[in-house]
């Protein structure tokens, strides 16, 4: 049975992703703040805050032992927060980099270890199409996603050797607590700035994911993938 | 305990030496040069070697170190020279741990 460690699993697209690879026969190690929404014999949940280290490294540490090894880390969890730059809370900012960039650097490091005795494994962060959009009033959330971005280049090319590839996939819009927030005028000039003007799906982003676990991706590493045609 | 971090050390250097066929490190000693002038390793295999002592210390005393801390990054004397170096380390860390 193959592994798969998604973060971010008691909601929207994490809990979908966790939902999707359980019913393909994957065993799932999943992870949010709060408690698990997923019952199933081969779904394993972990309270924890992305950013913590120390429980990130316990996590990642049994599910590497119980399960043999992890195949596939999606670094799913991330925060997002439409503010103004000038109104944007300094504890905003920072939980926002503390979620998205350093329980990424943090998950990325630590599977990236067990992978290496494997000599294989494929990571795939989340970026956003906020970055190359330039989203007024997401710079933050932008800015962390950019730093997610040069992780995976980076990362890529210092764990190529061992066979490890990492790639990140920058989703659209999907209806999700995550964009609640924002306006519909907003939501609808930014889909004006793709070039497929739709809302994404769950679908969408999947395809993409498993496009780079495929057994045949094994040379595609250091990608960051738009979906909607934007960048 | 030093001495049984030190056979823990040396047994990973043994592993660690036949698995990524490196030479030097079958008999390893407390003098045995690991990482700079006259090293056995190199950046990539020091990396390599730092995780599956991490491994190896989770196994052995079921404790959760990250080995590669500020501490270990910012001595004037690097903790990976001699196999020595590392084992006094290690011993430190785990103090620290407990
Ligand atoms: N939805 C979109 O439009 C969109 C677009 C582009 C990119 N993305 C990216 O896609 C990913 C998923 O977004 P989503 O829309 O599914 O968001 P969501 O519906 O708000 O869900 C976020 C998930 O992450 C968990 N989480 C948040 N902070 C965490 C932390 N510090 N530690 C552990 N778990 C944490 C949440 O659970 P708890 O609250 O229990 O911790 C929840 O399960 C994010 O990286 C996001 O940036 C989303």
């Amino acid at each position: 049975m193959k592994t798969i460690l998604i973060t971010g699993t008691r909601k929207g697209i994490g809990k979908a992703l966790a939902e999707h690879y359980l019913g393909g026969g994957w065993a799932v190690y999943g992870c949010s703040r709060g408690k698990a929404s997923i019952e199933h014999g081969n779904y394993h949940h972990f309270c924890l805050d992305v950013s913590d280290e120390e429980a990130v490294v316990a996590m990642v540490r049994s599910a590497a032992r119980e399960s043999g090894g992890i195949d596939a880390l999606l670094n799913n969890a991330g925060i997002a927060s439409m503010n103004h730059f000038l109104l944007t809370p300094y504890p905003t900012a920072r939980s926002i980099f503390e979620t998205n960039v350093f329980g990424s650097f943090l998950f990325c490091r630590e599977v990236a270890k067990t992978m290496r005795r494997l000599k294989t494994g494929r990571i795939v962060n989340f970026a956003t199409v906020a970055t190359p959009l330039r989203l007024e009033g997401e710079a933050m959330y932008a800015a962390s996603k950019a730093a997610v971005e040069s992780i995976t280049r980076i990362l890529a090319r210092e764990v190529g050797e061992w066979g490890i590839t990492v790639n990140a996939v920058g989703p659209t819009p999907v209806a999700t607590d995550l964009i609640r927030g924002v306006s519909s005028e907003k939501m609808e000039a930014l889909l004006d700035r793709q070039a497929i003007r739709r809302m994404g799906t769950v679908e969408d982003i999947l395809n993409v994911i498993d496009f780079f676990l495929d057994k045949r991706s094994a040379f595609v590493t250091g990608q960051v993938v738009y979906l909607g045609g934007v960048g | 305990m030093l001495e049984q971090v030190e056979e823990l050390v040396f047994e990973t250097l043994r592993e660690f030496g036949a698995n990524e066929n490196i030479t030097g490190l079958d008999n390893p000693t407390v003098e045995t040069f690991l990482y700079g002038d006259g090293g056995v390793l190199d950046s990539l295999a020091l990396v390599s070697l730092i995780s599956d002592l991490e491994m190896k210390l989770e196994e052995r005393f079921g404790v959760q170190l990250t080995l590669a801390d500020e501490r270990a990054m910012s001595r004037k004397q690097s903790p990976f020279r001699t196999a020595g170096a590392l084992a006094e380390f290690v011993r430190e860390a785990l103090v620290s741990y407990s």
